[in-house]
This record gives structure tokens, sequence and C-alpha cells, in this order.
């Protein structure tokens, strides 16, 4: 019985959660794998034009795990060809991107979901408390 | 470090290369990380978001698939493992048996069984890749896809169909047009018609018509001697045919239907100058002419 009890904790509070919020983060169309450090790529950029190593160190510092150069270049590589993001001219190799209107748009429609998401289940949380 | 950087594709090495080892210079790869380079160098490969060309083109979300262009090739196979059906029925043997005599188009039937397959795939596959908005339009859309390449690939909601996909739809409309200009030019060229071919002299008053493939061998016969002694032998094996002589469509003489191979002879014809006709009984398509000038 505590088997199947904890089963269903996890899917109530872990699994469909997870998947609710990967839904959203997916609706950057069908990024897949890339789908989640899309999404803090262009949360970082949000303060002003990075080029990949300060966008790299930014991701880590906000997620608090790595992003290995492979993933970060695919997921850049994504966002451009979406028109989320923009090329700047290289500095001394490094090239800087900038958000775009497009991305600036789909950024605050992904946060606005993640408040509203958020919003109810503390809501929830709080009435069940009470 | 380098030796990683070729694993990816040319059109990614022109535009990331340089930034890229700027930023492992930056941070020395670790292991994990070199992993995750290999990862992105088959991504890259795999979902390349931009043409050949250097263009964006962030296509289905994730370019091109290899499977995608495995079904695509599939299909264009089995458009054209349907045209080769369609050319082996129309070209198949004729035979006589006791159904009667019809063209045996059997050997095409391996044919449109595997073209069958591999079209099924490439329209399952079409289904299958459509996302899952697409849930209520999910059957009209793969039918557009197939018939109707002019699906708007990326509108906003509209149906998401890659270029794989698309291509498929392509192929897939350009066979049946061509199977169908095919089957009508062969449909024409197999209309029956005076029997062409060398016209044969006769000098001894001795001939042969001879029935190959279901055909008279001379189409045409000139002959001077009116006292002919006409041989005829059919070459067809287990096929019946008899050879007939008219005189405009007055019948002269007849041999027995013989099953090939055999060999008999016309009797005795008694001919004047003018035209006359082959035919057989089996056969009524089979024709050939024979020109008695005089002497």
């Amino acid at each position: 019985l505590t088997g199947t009890f904890q089963r269903h904790i996890y899917r109530v509070t872990i699994y469909q959660p997870s998947r609710i919020a990967r839904r959203q983060v997916a609706d950057i169309p069908e990024l897949g794998r890339f789908a989640e450090p899309s999404l803090y790529i262009l949360l970082s950029l949000s303060d002003g034009p990075k080029h990949g190593y300060a966008i790299m160190t930014d991701v880590e510092s906000i997620s608090g795990s790595p992003l290995g150069p492979g993933t970060l270049y695919g997921a850049l590589a994504r966002l451009e060809a979406r028109g989320f993001i923009e090329a700047l001219e290289p500095e001394d190799r490094r090239r800087p991107y900038r958000l775009t209107a497009l991305g600036a748009t789909t950024l605050r429609a992904q946060l606005e979901q993640m408040r509203g998401f958020a919003r109810t289940g503390l809501e929830r949380l709080g009435d069940a408390g009470r | 470090m380098t030796a990683l950087l070729r694993l990816y594709p040319r059109a990614w090495r022109d535009r990331y290369e340089d930034e890229f080892l700027a930023l492992l210079e930056s941070r020395p790869p670790d292991v994990l990380d070199r992993v995750d380079i290999v990862r992105g160098a088959v991504d890259a490969r795999l979902h390349p978001q931009r043409r050949a060309d250097g263009a964006p083109d962030p296509t289905d979300g994730g370019g091109v698939r290899i499977s995608d262009r495995l079904v695509a090739a599939g299909v264009f196979l089995g458009a054209g493992l349907l045209l080769a059906g369609i050319v082996a029925a129309v070209n198949g043997p004729m035979v006589t048996d006791e159904h009667g005599t019809y063209r045996d188009g059997a050997a095409a039937l391996p044919f449109f069984v595997a073209a069958l397959v591999l079209l099924a795939a490439g329209a399952i596959r079409t289904t299958r890749r459509l996302p899952s908005s697409a849930d209520g339009t999910r059957g009209g859309a793969a039918m557009l896809a197939v018939f109707g390449p002019a699906t708007d690939p990326a509108g906003p909601g509209g149906v998401r169909v890659t270029r794989g996909v698309r291509r498929s739809g392509v192929a897939a409309v350009v066979s049946v047009i061509v199977a169908m200009a095919l089957v009508g030019a062969c449909g024409g060229a197999a209309e029956p018609g005076t029997p062409a071919g060398t016209p044969v002299q006769v000098v001894g008053g001795q001939m042969t018509v001879t029935a190959e493939a279901i055909a008279f061998v001379p189409a045409t016969t000139t002959t001077a001697p009116t006292d002919l002694t006409i041989a005829f032998e059919n070459k067809d094996a287990g096929i019946p045919h008899d050879l007939v002589l008219y005189a405009g469509d007055v019948k002269l003489a007849a041999t027995e239907i013989v099953t090939g191979p055999a060999t008999t002879t016309l009797s005795d014809p008694k001919l004047v100058p003018g035209d006359y006709r082959f035919t057989c009984t089996v056969h009524p398509n089979m024709q050939a002419s024979l020109l008695v000038t005089g002497s």
C-alpha cells in the first residue's frame, strides 16, 4: 500500500507538473532536449547581448547545473534559426547574441505561463495547509 | 580539440567554429564537455538548422531527419516499383488456356505488393510526424501531404509537414502522372494494326508461315507463282494456332488448329493474282498479308 501511495504522490507531485512545465517550454516548438537550455539562454539574454562564454557561465549560475558547449551551440542554432535571437558582429572572434523582439515576446509568454502555474500551485498548497 | 570539431558538418563550422574555439579557450572542456561536444556534432548533422547555403532552416523544429530521408527514398522507390509493375502487367505474355486468351500480368504482382508496402509506410510516417496539435486534421493532413504538396509548412497553427514528407508527396503525385502517361503510351502502341516487317519474296512456289509470339512471320509475302505450297509452323509452345487464308472476306482455306510446337500444311489453295491475307481463328489479331503478282 505504501508503495502504491508513494507512486501516486510521485505521479501527482513530480511527474505531472514536470510534464506540464516541459509542455510549456516545448511551446518553443519541438526543441526536444534543447528546450530547457533554450529557455535559460533566452533568460540570460534578456538583460542585454552576450557571447557564448558569458551565456554559458550565466546559465550555469542561474540553473546551478553545468551547460555543455555542444548543448549550448545546439540551442543557439535552434533559437537563431527560429528568429528568437540574432547574432551581432564578432568582437575578437567572440560573437555576441541579442534577443529579438520575437524572442522577447516568446520569453515573456513563457514566463507568464510559469507565473500562472506557480501561483495556482502555491495557492492550492496554501489552501490545503489552512 | 580541433579533432572533435571535425565531427561537425562544414556549414556549422563555417558559422560557429571561431567563436566555439574562443569559448573552449575561455573554459577548457572536461570529459563531460567533450561528450557533450560529440553529442552536439551528432545533433548538428541530424538537425542542421540551416541549409547548405547557410540560410536558417528550422524545418519541423529539427531539420530533416535521417529516417525521413529513408522513408522519402522508400516512397520514391515505391513509386518506381508501381511504374515497373504497370509496365510488367502491360507487357505480360499472351496466354491461352481453358479460360481463354488473355495477357498474363502475374509478373507484376511482386512489384505491386512492394510498392504498396513502401507507399503505405510513407503515408503512415506522414501522419505520425504531424504534431499532436494536428490531432483533428491528422487524416486530412496526411492526404494533403501525399496528394497536395501545397500544405502550409509552418503557418501559425497550420500543419507542419517536414521537407522529406513534402518531397514524398511530390514524388507520389509525379509518379502517378508519369504512370498514367506511360500506360497511355503503351496502350497506344499495343493497338492492333496492319502487320509490319520486311516483305518476303517467294521464288520456288514453296512458302512457310510461322506463328511465333502470337504473330505471323513473315508479315508480308510477295509471290509470283499461283500454285503455292504453304506450310504452317506453330512455334508457340502450348498455344493453339491455325492458318486461315482469306481473299477479302471470303475464306479460301484453313489448316486445323495445332498446338505448338507443330507443323502442318495449308491444303492446295488455288490462287489468282491479287491480295490475300492470313489470320488465326484463335487470335484474330494475328494478321499477315500475301500478294500474288502472277508470272
